[in-house]
């Protein structure tokens, strides 16, 4: 068993290796404007997997869900994820003069930059992404830590106190990843603004946490680590993922109808540039992807409880929030698609390492919350 | 059989306030009547007359009619959207309440399209929308949507009156004509029950996405527009979330008018209010993510046609009123809510009733400043409402207040069969428990069973 593991982890440490030399040899060959757009890619998505477990488990603190309870566990290892990716954010720093137009000089002769520059200026946006950076630690501390401890001291205190912070890490939540949202993807172009961006990236996020907590629950599930869980608890998994992709439907419909009917110049570029070219394929494939397939194929109540189609489905989400990412950051930096040797680097060097970090956090604590208190409420939970 | 000390605890409760009519009613049903004949009279003013009696003209095109309309939408969210979400959650804790949301919706949904009627002036051509529909209209979108949530609200509140209906076709043998046909032969069969439960989880689901898409068609008549500051991208969620903020406030306010005026503290306790209070502190967090991304985004944006609309309520001329709807929808309600000490009957209450004026100014800071300052300032207009609008707004309430009223008088404003069927359920409860444990222990532990804590997720 252990020396299988240690292959597993050598065999994925190398493939991250490989991805690394080709990442490396991207910004040499294609130029840093590639290498910083598919690191965005990944950082993004890292975020929004970690900050989407967080705020499940925040989200059940706060509304005292108990039949979730069984399965906190694993969004509270998998939330750390969130402060994996910090190294991330912090070296992303660096792209800023070449990837956004307003961190620029030339920036400068833009009268729409200008006008936004008390918000977009490099120092304010250092210490923006400084704050949420921090934040993120805090809000780990306030909901997530403390409930490891519960494992061995089982004082209930700790559930009440939990729930006591659960208000101020939701509003953590919203705020830093507003911020993200308009920060790192939408002031790529800085002349375009939408309202409903920073909730539009919600949707994404709580998507994505939702199905890491589904992939992290049928691994301890298929292996019996989750004794009491049964197909209902599953079923809410599934329902909550179905909810939400139509959720993230009506947001992107939202934000796209509107722009496309209103026509606006300084608006409507940006749907223009995601939707010329190859561009547009890639758009219907990211409605057809994101939306529709999820959809249908958790619509039926069979499907929600089948730990085969929930994993499937899952991993297809996960699959397009990388899609959606792609289609909002490249068109900023390219006006082709660009599929290729360095994007797959890219895939390699941080799957593996993803998938390594995730690893250790799934060994973190008991596999259920032993020490709280409506644990043994929350398996008896039947629909 | 039909003595009345044959009858169940919750019959004796609830069918009294059906039956009893105090002097106190009819005094409040004929003044509410005044108003509404005062405001039928300034609507035939207006037909007699023309638009041009109202203080609209060019560009301010909408006035207080639509944000009457866009207000009263809002509130129907409180039935259809509280009532089938707390029903999917299975939060127990909702059987008194969602009687007294569902009738909400159904009144002000028909009195809020009615707005809409008297607002286009020429109600002769009311049918012209879909005589000769424009598909790309949002208004006829509002019309299919309005039509199909009216006439679904009106099932999702039929449906669970149908064992009520049965009840009082067997305890008043004088309004038999009336709950016999209602009641559709109910006997309270097995196989009916498991019909109907079924019938009603099915409108639950089915209203949930119908109330999103109508406030959000509704937001879409603005953002579809190129007017600034209504064309937002997050207009759709952001008048939903509205709507469900202004819905419960709306129900905490006729429950507490039904709780003392009906006696029945019994049924309606503190904590209904407590936890709806904790629903109203979530949404008036969400409702400040909202408007704080709308604004905020308009100042990054920085475009000078919406600046100066966001000045015009910032600093100018209705700043009286956006700051009013601040005060009304963000500190007070925190503070109110956000301390459990303060979250009690009556703090819920003045919370609700500020935000509800708080979102009425809301909607109308929509609705006026950006017609007050079009992309092209050809005019330079003022808007104050002529004492028709105002009639009509004052008639508008009273016959809410009047149709809710009278629905209290046919069916009781609490649901009595899902209160019985609650406490079918804690029974079940308690010996599912009662089993887990020892059997020597049992007689200790037989005290009343502990509820669950509401699932809300």
């Amino acid at each position: 068993m252990s020396s299988g593991s240690g292959t597993t982890i050598r065999s994925l440490l190398l493939l991250s290796a490989v991805g690394f030399v080709g990442a490396a040899a991207t910004y040499f060959v294609e130029g840093p404007a590639r290498f910083w757009a598919n690191w965005l890619v990944w950082m993004v998505f890292g975020i929004a997997v970690g900050l989407g477990c967080l705020f499940i488990v925040a989200l059940e603190h706060q509304v005292q869900s108990v039949w979730s309870v069984p399965l906190r566990r694993v969004p509270e290892r998998l939330s750390s994820l969130a402060l994996w990716v910090t190294p991330l954010v912090l070296a992303a720093l660096l792209c800023l003069p070449v990837l956004y137009p307003w961190a620029r000089p030339e920036g400068a002769s833009v009268p729409a930059i200008v006008l936004k520059s008390a918000w977009l200026n490099t120092p304010f946006f250092i210490i923006r992404t400084v704050a949420c950076v921090a934040l993120w630690f805090v809000a780990y501390r306030l909901v997530v830590k403390r409930s490891f401890e519960q494992d061995r001291s089982r004082d209930p205190m700790i559930t009440v106190c939990l729930r006591r912070h659960a208000p101020l890490v939701l509003a953590i939540f919203a705020l830093t990843l507003t911020t993200v949202a308009f920060d790192w993807i939408s002031s790529l172009e800085p002349v375009w603004y939408s309202d409903i961006f920073g909730v539009y990236l919600f949707a994404g996020t709580f998507l994505s946490g939702l199905a890491a907590t589904t992939l992290g629950t049928l691994y301890l599930y298929n292996r019996g680590r989750l004794p009491g869980v049964t197909e209902d608890h599953l079923y809410n998994l599934g329902g909550f993922l179905f909810a939400f992709t139509v959720f993230w439907g009506y947001i992107a419909f939202a934000q796209y109808m509107l722009m496309w009917y209103g026509d606006m110049p300084e608006e409507v570029f940006w749907f223009k540039q995601r939707t010329t070219g190859g561009w547009l394929a890639l758009a219907l494939i990211l409605g057809i992807g994101h939306f529709f397939v999820p959809f249908l194929a958790l619509v039926s109540r069979k499907a929600k409880i089948s730990p085969k189609r929930l994993r499937w489905v899952s991993l297809w989400i996960l699959a397009f929030m990388l899609v959606d990412l792609y289609w909002l950051i490249f068109p900023a930096v390219g006006a082709k698609v660009r599929l290729g040797w360095p994007e797959l680097s890219f895939a390699l060097l941080f799957l593996p390492l993803g998938l390594l970090a995730a690893r250790a956090a799934m060994a973190k604590g008991e596999d259920t919350p032993v020490g709280d208190p409506f644990l043994q409420e929350g398996l008896e939970f039947r629909l | 059989m039909n003595r009345r000390e044959d009858w169940t605890y919750e019959e004796k409760a609830l069918i009294p306030p059906v039956v009893d009519t105090s002097r106190l009613f009819w005094f409040t049903a004929v003044g509410l009547s005044a108003i509404v004949l005062w405001a039928l009279y300034a609507w035939y003013y207006q037909l007699q007359r023309g638009l041009g009696v109202t203080g609209m003209g060019r560009p301010i095109y909408w006035g207080f009619y639509i944000t009457n309309f866009v207000f009263f939408i809002g509130v129907s969210h409180a039935g259809t959207l509280i009532s089938a979400i707390l029903r999917l959650t299975r939060a127990e804790w909702r059987r008194p309440i969602t009687r007294a949301a569902e009738i909400i919706t159904v009144a002000v949904i028909a009195i809020g399209a009615s707005n809409v009627i008297i607002d286009l002036g020429r109600e002769d051509r009311l049918l012209n929308v879909i005589f000769k529909p424009h598909l790309t209209s949002p208004l006829l979108w509002d019309v299919f949507s309005i039509t199909t949530y009216l006439t679904g609200s009106v099932l999702y509140l039929y449906l669970p009156t149908i064992p009520d209906s049965a009840i009082l076709r067997d305890r008043l043998p004088h309004r038999r004509w009336l709950y016999g046909p209602l009641s559709l032969g109910w006997t309270g069969t097995e196989r009916q029950k498991k019909l109907l439960n079924r019938a009603i989880a099915i409108m639950a689901v089915i209203m949930v996405p119908i109330a999103v898409s109508v406030h959000t068609v509704v937001s879409w008549v603005f953002a579809m527009t190129i007017q600034p500051m209504w064309h937002s991208s997050i207009f759709g969620p952001y008048f939903v979330v509205g709507a469900i903020y202004s819905g419960i406030a709306a129900i905490i306010v006729a429950m507490a008018i039904i709780r003392k005026g009906c006696h029945l503290e019994a049924f309606l306790k503190p904590l209904h209010f407590d936890y709806l209070g904790r629903l109203l502190l979530v949404m008036t967090l969400l409702w400040t993510y909202f408007t704080f991304a709308e604004y905020i985004t308009t100042y990054y944006g920085n475009s000078p046609d919406e600046i100066k609309v966001m000045m015009s309520k910032l600093t100018g001329p209705f700043a009286p009123y956006f700051w009013t709807m601040v005060i009304c929808c963000l500190p007070i309600p925190l503070i109110i809510l956000g301390v459990r000490r303060f979250r009690t009957i009556t703090g819920t209450v003045i919370a609700s009733l500020l935000i509800n004026v708080g979102m009425w100014l809301e909607r109308f800071t929509i609705v006026i400043p950006t017609l007050s300052n079009p992309r092209i300032p050809r005019y330079n207009v003022h808007y104050t409402p002529s004492w028709v609008e105002v009639s009509l707004m004052a008639g508008c309430f009273a016959l809410f207040i009047l149709v809710y009223m009278g629905f209290a008088k046919l069916f009781p404003i609490i649901s009595i069969w899902e209160i019985e069927e609650g406490k079918e359920g804690v029974q079940e409860t308690a010996e599912r428990l009662e089993s887990y444990l020892p059997e020597g222990e049992r007689d200790e532990a037989t005290g009343p069973p502990v509820p669950a804590a509401a699932s809300v997720a």
